[in-house]
């Protein structure tokens, strides 16, 4: 099989091509969408305004390489990074995220609570759960399965709620860790 | 830079990272294949935390579960039993335990089997003092789990005197075959 291309050779490809470097982009696509997604759920909080950040970001890239303002395509993740930065400030700020927050909220109003999922992730996700040490597996599950903030669970703990959400991080990990230990620590 | 810990992308995610910290790590997964995967590991395991496991339900998650969702409800008093059936088109289920709560401010959960072996243990769990209520959940996918169709299920108040029993309940339930 060959080797997939590299960011270059497809930055170098879209340059040259224009518009008609179709698989490329598709293939650069592939490659980042869902990278800038999870970026657009961490600092926009929602799933709509994600999926737009996707499009405004992957429409600017690869504009800027046809239009050859990326300078070095050794670099085009951080050119992306940046680009997504950017755009998630707007969007940030722009007052249409309120009404696209609205719009979601209806939309998961009439969705079913229960997502899809594999009956053994379940079986192995409680079983990994009870091995952590009590505290770790507590902190887990006041703040996941119980929705508590750090405050309240640093106050039922007797902890400082620094504390906690040190151990939340460091339990999820350890937990992560354990339910695919093939994956790196 | 080398890769960062799993640990650090469960910091960022849950927005614990110092900004500089935090955008180091973004820069880098846009770039990083192995650190991109192990982001969304911790993404989706918080998500099957949130939603697949038997939890117990404050008030308000029951309020919101039930106005999304066709949601079994069966009530049960201490010493007593109630069985819920769950099917594919009916997967959530709430079995509300009647308790005398009052003046409590801890709530320890233990559930065993017919034989008396320890299926799971939450200690402090939240509860509802004003209607003596605590809400345990039964979802569909709970058959894939070691669970005998008959949970004994204790609620203890816990406090320095040692705490003590505020019921015992028998809680049945029959899953649809998947």
């Amino acid at each position: 099989m060959a080797p997939e291309p590299s960011d270059a050779d497809l930055t170098r490809l879209i340059a040259a091509c224009g518009t008609g470097a179709v698989e490329a982009e598709h293939s650069l696509f592939e490659r980042y969408a869902a990278r800038v997604r999870l970026f657009g759920r961490k600092h926009l909080r929602s799933d709509v305004a994600a999926d737009d950040l996707v499009q405004q970001v992957m429409l600017r890239v690869l504009e800027a390489i046809r239009a050859g303002r990326v300078a070095d395509p050794n670099k085009l993740a951080s050119f992306i990074f940046g680009t997504c930065r950017h755009v998630s400030w707007d969007l940030q700020r722009s007052e249409q995220r309120q009404r696209r927050l609205e719009r979601e909220t209806e939309l998961l109003g009439a969705e079913s609570s229960m997502p899809e999922h594999s009956e053994r992730d379940v079986v192995l996700l409680m079983q990994c759960l009870a091995e952590l040490p009590e505290r770790e597996g507590r902190v887990l599950r006041m703040s996941f399965m119980e929705d508590r903030p750090a405050e309240e669970i640093a106050e039922r703990l007797g902890l400082t709620s620094g504390n906690v959400r040190i151990i939340r991080y460091r339990a999820l990990a350890k937990l992560a860790f354990r339910m695919d230990p093939e994956s790196k620590p | 830079m080398s890769c960062p810990t799993l640990e650090t992308a469960a910091a960022w995610l849950l927005g614990e990272l110092p900004t500089d910290e935090a955008e180091r790590f973004e820069e880098h997964y846009f770039g990083c294949d192995s650190c991109f995967q192990g982001v969304l590991r911790i993404e989706r395991l918080t998500m099957r935390l949130a939603t697949k496991l038997p939890p117990v339900l404050t008030r308000n998650r029951h309020v919101e579960l039930a106005s999304r969702a066709r949601l079994e409800a069966v009530h049960v008093a201490p010493g007593q039993s109630a069985s819920l059936r769950l099917t594919q088109t009916s997967s959530l289920g709430v079995w509300i335990m009647h308790a005398e709560l009052a003046g409590v401010e801890r709530v320890d959960l233990e559930a065993r089997d017919a034989n008396g072996r320890l299926l799971f243990a939450y200690a402090d769990v939240p509860f509802d003092v004003e209607r003596g209520q605590v809400l345990l959940a039964c979802q569909l996918h709970y058959r894939a789990l070691p669970m005998d169709p008959k949970l004994f299920v204790h609620l203890r108040e816990a406090d320095a005197a040692g705490g003590r029993e505020l019921g015992q309940y028998i809680l049945e339930h029959q899953f649809d075959s998947p």
